[in-house]
């Protein structure tokens, strides 16, 4: 397999946006253009992660984006896989640039639902789960995930002040990026106040609804040597699945296709997780944040908890989780996140983090995952 | 064992297995080969990968494993709000999941008994079993 480099990326804020879908694809796809120093004209191939584009009457995206970035004989892709569709279009941009079909190729997330209100967002976002078994029989993303969070407590030492200090810490870092959705700072008193969606979690455990586009520039090593832009290098690439639903699994507490993805991810980049110096993690919910770091193998499981406790996965502390403010806080446009967690990734290892700048960073890890965890990948990354 | 029946057949439909819903019962496959249990929507052995499956039927009593109680609700439930929803581990030791017609995280410690007793506009309903 042929080396597979990141040499751009770009995003828009993450928020309630007034652009449309097709707008907001491409200004972040512009960005990434502009900072790997290429044309549209370098690029071949381009993959688009998108999950509810009828809800902004825009579907089979990727034509429509790469027509308006002026490249319209440029073949393209469009991926669904729930909240985990920008690492899988991410995963499959780079096997196209590992096999050596493509060079350059464009992968960008980009999601618009805001627009359609809670109830509305509520209900498209259920049709990710087994519909049959889950959504069409009441249950939401936060009601799946509090069962999860129930089953964690139920069967580990954990309660419900522990999972509000992931909200806040994840809120803290927000506060320092100036693209994050929800840039305000939370105690854990008013995530414990906070009003219920879903037992046991709150308001403030849940990401809020975004919209928002990103955008990456993969290329081959030679190629990303040749642009004269600064990249960092993909190591490892993991994927993973687990049952579409809860009921299908032995222990709620754990997500197989995460444990699946990152020992792969590990096992091609030769690293361990001690190895990695901060990490982007799905925290969709507070819970899956404690669930994810155990899942990947940084902590035992059941001590994810003490990890965020002891405050070790702060930004200042010994491993990083979610500098960027997460899903929690940075927003969760669902198409948009896989992919705007490797933005984070590039400008973290490149030094262009500002204030919430990860001192001396060499590798970092991208987990992110659609639904319960149907569908996940996992991406190491090094600085060059 | 709870279990009764005995039919071979060549799949289950979704109406099939809604319709035992209705009865308060739950379809299930067991592998002709491994004696594998699982769910009759699930079309393959999920052990071993046969599809020689004979429908058996749960008769829907079982324990809840974990469970929310829901505030904001998708549309169409707005007018049940708030409810549960439970995964149920059946006597049979398949789990199942449910709309669970409660009103307060009081009502339904981790394994509580309930039951399925049909399907509806709640989608698969299950209720507590005394």
């Amino acid at each position: 397999m042929n080396k597979v480099c990141v040499i751009g990326t770009g995003s828009t804020k993450y928020g309630k946006l007034n652009e449309s879908i097709v707008e907001l694809a491409v200004s972040a796809a512009e960005d990434a253009i502009n900072t790997a120093n290429i044309t549209p004209k370098d690029i071949q191939y381009s993959i688009i992660s998108n999950v509810f584009g009828v809800a902004d009457k825009q579907v089979h995206l990727s034509p429509v984006i790469t027509t308006n970035l002026g490249i319209p004989h440029v073949p393209g892709l469009t991926v669904e896989s729930a909240c985990g569709s920008g690492s899988i279009a991410l995963r499959e941009g780079y096997a196209n640039v590992a096999a050596g079909f493509y060079d350059v190729v464009l992968v960008v997330g980009v999601e618009k639902v805001t627009h359609t209100g809670t109830a509305r967002s509520t209900t498209l976002f259920s049709y990710c789960s087994d519909f049959f078994y889950e959504g069409g029989s009441g249950v939401t993303f936060p009601g799946l995930f509090a069962s999860m969070a129930r089953a964690y407590m139920y069967k580990y030492e954990a309660n419900e002040e522990d999972l509000a200090l992931v909200a806040v810490k994840n809120h803290e870092n927000g506060m320092l990026n100036p693209k994050a959705h929800v840039r305000k700072r939370i105690s854990v008193d008013d995530v414990l106040r906070s009003p219920p969606v879903a037992s046991p979690l709150k308001l403030l455990d849940c990401c809020p609804f975004s919209d928002g586009a990103s955008a990456v520039i993969l290329a081959s090593e030679e190629f990303a040597k040749k642009s004269g832009a600064d990249y960092i290098e993909i190591i490892g690439s993991g994927r993973g699945a687990s049952p579409a639903t809860l009921q299908g699994r032995d222990d709620i507490t754990t997500i197989p296709s995460t444990r699946t993805a990152a020992q792969q991810a590990f096992k091609q980049a030769r690293i361990e997780p001690k190895d990695v110096d901060f990490a982007e993690v799905h925290d969709c919910f507070t819970i899956a944040e404690i669930v994810d770091i155990e899942d990947l193998g940084f902590f035992e499981k059941g001590e994810g908890v003490n990890a965020v406790r002891d405050g070790i996965t702060r930004l200042d502390g010994e491993l990083p989780i979610n500098p960027s403010g997460g899903l929690k806080s940075k927003g969760h446009p669902i198409g948009a996140t896989g992919v705007g967690q490797v933005v984070e990734v590039y400008e973290q290892l490149l030094g262009r983090a500002g204030a919430r700048q990860v001192k001396n960073a060499e590798i970092a890890l991208t987990h992110n995952f659609g639904a319960t965890g149907a569908s996940c990948a996992v991406h190491i990354f090094r600085r060059v | 064992m709870s279990m009764s029946g005995g039919k071979q057949v060549d799949m289950v439909s979704r109406n099939e297995f809604i319709a035992a819903l209705n009865r308060g019962r739950v379809l299930l496959y067991r592998c002709d080969k491994c004696s594998n249990i699982q769910l009759a929507t699930v079309e393959f052995c999920s052990r071993c990968g046969s599809n020689n499956l004979t429908v058996v039927e749960s008769d829907g009593r079982g324990r809840v494993l974990t469970y929310t109680i829901l505030h904001v609700p998708p549309e169409g439930f707005e007018g049940y709000s708030p409810y549960g929803w439970a995964v149920i581990r059946l006597d049979d030791g398949i789990n199942i999941s449910a709309f669970i017609d409660i009103k307060s995280s009081e009502e339904l410690p981790i394994l509580s008994k309930v039951k399925i007793t049909g399907y509806d506009e709640r989608g698969i309903v299950a209720s507590i079993d005394n």
